[in-house]
């Protein structure tokens, strides 16, 4: 690892003024950092501490992004109105993570791709150069199966499906400013030196998750499936919140994580359903319509399979 | 950099590099080599150690996060225990749950958070809250076996667990 210059912000306002210094990086739990920092893949000259950052009066709509995944996982609130986040939560990394790694970290962690992580590999995203996964003989095995350009990765986060099909918007801060987005429009599509994948100007930080209880988030849930049942990043995962009224869909969300390079809101899944009763019927076409879009690459065809599966698993969950 | 932190109880105040994790801080400035570096990517367990009570990976903190922690190891688990051995640490041993031992101080840390978080866990859940810890010799069965003979001894009234 390079030396760096270590600075512990006291707000977040404060972090926003000393990301000013060029070539500094925010930390949080350094869950995610510490690895890349270990590769060589950023090596910046100062590291802005975000973890020592006094938390505001927790108010239950708004979710602190340095919250852990722990405490999240452990809220009896998120259990019973984000029933979605309580079990990505529960689910992502390892309990030794969860009780460090940080929802906002979480939000903004770097793709697992093997190429990008590794200092010297060619990578698009890292620096431009073409992406490893699809160069002839490329592993792609775990990368994207839509959206695929010049990155194929897949992203890793399993808080964002479940709080992007929750309805979540996230509020940035930069210096004294502040900005609410909706969850799914902090992604950016992959660039060289974005390695995060989120839209956010230089020093922003992400602040707090914002979220509404509704009967639709109540009524929501979070599957994944991945390669060893201890501990893994999914091969897929799929959340979904449906409100039903009379027996039919009033309003729902669907979204996916790690099969796209960005968490994929399912678009084509919600207009399966909207307006229909949510039976065998409908969730077969509504899983049907989830894959029609996927473009799987030489070796992850499996993944396509997958998500039509927990599809369906899912919005049977939901039929109450 | 200077970071003042409680390691077993003890204050210190130690002089390290910025980039230093708490692993190498506890390894190769304070001695305490029984917390291991397996994979340096948090997903062994090795190096787990308990920061203000919680177990985590300390080869992913930094030593500069930890200015004022309460920091444990696998070294002051048993203070305050007869023998200075904490009870999951006799159950390791009466079991025979050891072969090459490396992933063994991270494992009994976990355990030992497991069990006092989680009192009424059954084998199935102390799988889960285990599962950040790999051992690449056992096969996890003695293992298993020796968390939850800890496990039934703390719930009928044995020593208490905590030591945090
Ligand atoms: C073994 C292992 C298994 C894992 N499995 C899973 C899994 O199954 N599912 C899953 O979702 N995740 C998984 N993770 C990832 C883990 O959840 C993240 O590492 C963790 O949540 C990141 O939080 P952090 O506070 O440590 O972030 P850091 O490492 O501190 O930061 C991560 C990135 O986000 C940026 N950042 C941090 N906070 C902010 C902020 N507030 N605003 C803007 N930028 C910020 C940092 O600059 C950095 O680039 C796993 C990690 C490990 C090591
Ligand atoms: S998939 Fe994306 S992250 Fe991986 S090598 Fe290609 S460009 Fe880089
Ligand atoms: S050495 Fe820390 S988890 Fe493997
Ligand atoms: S006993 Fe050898 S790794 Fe577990």
């Amino acid at each position: 690892m390079r030396s760096f210059a270590y600075l512990r912000a006291e707000s977040f306002p404060a972090a926003s003024a000393a990301l000013e210094t060029p070539e500094s990086l925010p930390k949080a739990a350094g869950t995610d950092l510490l690895d890349l920092l270990k590769e060589r893949v950023v090596e910046p000259a100062a590291l802005v501490d975000l973890s020592r950052i006094e938390r505001a009066q927790s108010d239950p709509g708004v979710l602190s992004a340095l919250a852990t995944l722990a405490e999240l996982a452990e809220d009896e609130g998120i259990r019973r109105d984000f029933p979605a986040l309580h079990a990505a939560a529960r689910q992502a990394a390892t309990p030794q993570i969860r009780n460090r790694g940080t929802l906002g970290g979480n939000l903004c962690q770097v793709s697992r791709c093997p190429y990008l992580r590794r200092a010297g590999a060619s990578c698009f995203k890292r620096d431009g150069s073409p992406c490893g996964a699809l160069l002839p003989g490329g592993f792609d095995r775990t990368h994207a199966i839509f959206d695929v350009g010049p990155c194929a990765c897949a992203h890793p986060s399993s808080l964002a499906p479940a709080l992007i099909a929750l309805g979540a918007r996230v509020r940035l801060v930069r210096g004294e400013e502040r900005r609410v987005l909706a969850l799914e429009e902090l992604y950016a599509p992959p660039a060289p030196g974005r390695l995060g994948d989120v839209a956010l100007r230089p020093g922003e930080l992400v602040e707090a998750v914002l979220l509404e209880a509704s009967p639709r988030s109540r009524n929501s849930v979070y599957l994944e499936m991945r390669e060893r049942e201890s501990f893994d990043f999914a091969l897929v995962s799929v959340a979904a919140a449906v409100e039903l009224r009379e027996g039919r869909v009033r309003s729902v969300r669907v979204a996916c994580g790690a099969v796209a390079p960005r968490p994929r809101r399912m678009r084509e899944v919600e207009a399966a359903l909207r307006g229909r009763p949510l039976d065998a019927e409908s969730i077969a076409g509504a899983a049907d319509a989830a894959r029609v879009a996927a473009r799987p690459l030489r070796s992850n065809g499996f993944k396509a399979t997958i998500l039509h599966r927990l599809c369906v698993r899912a919005l049977e969950e939901l039929r109450q | 950099m200077r970071t003042r932190l409680h390691v077993n109880g003890e204050a210190r105040e130690v002089e390290h590099e910025p980039q230093e994790t708490l692993l190498s801080l506890l390894r190769y400035r304070l001695g305490l080599t029984g917390s291991k570096e397996g994979c340096g990517e948090g997903e062994c367990g090795a190096c787990t150690v308990f920061v203000d009570g919680a177990p985590v990976v300390s080869c992913l903190v930094l030593a500069a996060q930890c200015e004022g922690a309460q920091v444990t190891t696998i070294e002051g688990l048993g203070r305050g225990h007869p023998d200075g051995l904490h009870p999951v640490q006799r159950a390791f041993i009466e079991t025979g749950a050891v072969q090459c031992g490396f992933c063994i101080p991270g494992i009994i840390m976990a355990a030992a958070d497991a069990i006092e978080r989680e009192p009424d866990a059954d084998r199935e859940s102390l799988r889960r809250l285990v599962a950040g810890n790999l051992c690449r010799c056992t096969g996890y069965t003695k293992i298993l076996d020796a968390i939850e003979l800890a496990r039934a001894r703390a719930r009928s009234g044995g020593p208490p667990c905590s030591t945090k």
